[in-house]
């Protein structure tokens, strides 16, 4: 095996690991969001119902 | 070969004008500490790039500069890949513990063993001492590989004594430390880890111009000793010192302390996938800067002076003297933080949470100053029996993390994500993961009473086994652990009401 090898194969694994985090990190930051949203509808039916029923 | 006295002033002008930098970061950071959460978190106001650069900078020491280079020298480039298992020691943080823990957001990591295995009928005092104790004497063997490489240095460099070496070193980090704080640590950090990426880079065009390109290095090795940049390590070998990094740095509590001082949870997640891009560079570096030296000074009398060698003799005096930063600044920031992380498990574990509660804010930062005074004294005695713990700088940081992988993965993956896990079974497999390491080490170096192949089994194996045994099996014939040790990690809102005594019914 020759040096270059080494350092081309250690390169690619590095950039997998790099774009994994990127993507996990993304990933919970869209789902963080759509829980946040997911609760201001909620809270905002609660409230019409609320009103409603006074 | 060159010291210090011979390489101008150019040379000494970058290094003394890199260290005023240094010390104004730590006055900076000492006119800042107002409180104990100052000293020890930063007030955790640290974003994503400074947390990112810190935590690499954190993980990469004189074990990087200066044992990792060295390694490379004696074996080849194919200890690189010890870098994969230890990355995925970040991802099992980046997924299960550093978001986890920053959301807990205490001070200490013996906060975390005190507060989720704290049913031991004093408020988690003793799981908070145990765990500080155990912390500080894997730290002391930690901080006595750094005084080792220091001295080396030292001695390379200025061509004083090893001992007056670990004294200059000794001193000038206790200092710092004891004024700056977290905060002058992280700035100092996030220069430091600039500084190793920007030599690494550079480092590596030139000397492989001198060398004659990487096609020269193969042609060489590949006359007589093709292993060395073909795989000197088997993969068997390569995974046993990763999986030694790689648990520890997912648990380690110098990071964690790191992490309790980042901004949020989202900039936990940022700065780590941050820390893959300086450390990816800085492997790469580490790897050239021992193979290319193995090519240029194949007889030196240590493998641990190859980096220094490369600053003084080969770099020229610009680079040569940031490379040379590089490596003192990988010693002072590892050291530095480690003293903080020990310091705070003396000072805010035991002192503030067990001697003296009512302790004011001032007296606990001078506690926290006194904790890192007897951290830095006692590795200069350990040093002197350094050949006990390892002997090369590598070899002793490798029992440290190892010790600490040992005694902490298990209970803290545990605790994090299984309601089972309780108090006895927290503390038996803390104690017998870390006792675990530390006998057989024993054994296998020091007594030499274990036969081959035994033998060739990590201490790391051995106590991340055990640790795992006891906390999978204690749970089974004890009780489960109480609704106020588990309410700040689960949901307990549906949890059956308790007895009497604060613990949940049995099954």
């Amino acid at each position: 095996m020759a040096l270059e090898t080494h350092l081309l194969g250690f390169s690619a694994v590095a950039i997998g690991f790099i774009a994994f985090a990127y993507a996990w990190s993304k990933y919970v930051e869209k789902n963080e969001q759509a829980d946040k949203q997911t609760e201001e509808t909620m809270s905002v039916t609660e409230t019409d119902e609320s009103r409603g029923e006074s | 070969m060159a010291t210090l006295e011979n390489v101008g002033p150019v040379f000494i002008s970058i290094l003394v004008v890199y260290f005023l930098i240094v010390l104004g970061i730590g006055y900076y950071g000492y006119t800042k500490t107002k409180d104990e959460a100052d000293f020890l978190v930063a007030g955790r106001e640290i974003g994503p790039i400074v947390g990112g650069a810190t935590l690499a900078a954190t993980q990469m020491s004189a074990g990087t500069f200066v044992g990792t280079v060295g390694f490379h020298y004696f074996t080849g480039i194919s200890y690189i890949w010890i870098w994969a298992p230890l990355w995925m020691g970040w991802i099992i943080s980046l997924l299960f513990v550093a978001p986890h823990m920053r959301r807990f957001g205490e001070v200490t990591l013996p906060d975390f063993m005190a507060t989720r295995y704290g049913d031991d009928r004093a408020n988690g005092d003793y799981v908070r001492s145990i765990s500080a104790v155990l912390i500080v004497i894997g730290y002391l063997v930690y901080i006595t590989a750094e005084y080792i490489a220091g001295g080396l240095i030292f001695t390379a460099m200025f061509g004083v004594d090893n001992t007056t070496g670990i004294i200059i070193l000794m001193v000038a980090v206790m200092v710092y430390t004891a004024i700056g704080g977290m905060r002058a640590s992280m700035l100092t950090d996030f220069l430091q880890a600039v500084v190793m990426a920007t030599g690494a880079i550079i480092a590596i065009p030139l000397t492989l111009n001198l060398i004659g390109g990487i096609g020269q290095i193969n042609a060489i090795f590949n006359s007589f000793n093709p292993s060395f940049v073909g795989m000197a390590l088997t993969p068997l070998q390569l995974l046993g010192f990763g999986t030694a990094f790689g648990l520890y740095i997912a648990v380690s509590p110098n990071q964690i302390q790191r992490i309790y001082s980042l901004r949020d949870e989202k900039t936990v997640r940022q700065a780590i996938g941050l820390t893959f891009v300086f450390q990816a560079i800085i492997a790469i570096g580490v790897g050239m800067i021992g193979v290319s030296m193995a090519v240029l000074y194949p007889q030196l009398a240590t493998p641990d002076v190859a980096s220094i060698i490369l600053g003084l003799d080969v770099l020229g005096p610009v680079l040569g003297a940031l490379v040379i930063a590089a490596v003192l600044s990988a010693i002072l920031s590892s050291v530095d933080s480690i003293m903080i992380t020990s310091s705070s498990a003396l000072s805010h574990d035991f002192y503030a949470m067990i001697i003296n509660p009512d302790a004011s804010e001032r007296r606990k930062v001078w506690a926290g100053r006194v904790g890192v005074f007897i951290m830095g004294i006692i590795p200069f005695f350990l040093a002197a029996v350094g050949e006990l713990l390892g002997g090369l700088v590598q070899l002793i940081i490798v029992l440290q993390v190892s010790m600490h992988a040992g005694m902490f993965f298990i209970p803290i993956i545990a605790g994090l994500h299984w309601r089972r896990a309780n108090t006895p079974a927290g503390i038996a497999s803390m104690i017998i993961g870390f006792l675990g390491v530390a006998v057989w080490h024993v054994s296998v170096e020091i007594l030499d009473v274990i036969p081959t192949p035994f033998s060739e089994v990590m201490p790391i194996l051995v106590g991340i086994t055990l640790s795992a045994i006891a906390m999978f099996t204690i749970p089974y014939f004890t009780g489960k652990p109480s609704r106020q040790s588990l309410e700040r990690f689960f949901d307990v809102s549906s949890d059956e009401p308790e007895n009497s005594t604060g613990v949940a019914e049995d099954d």
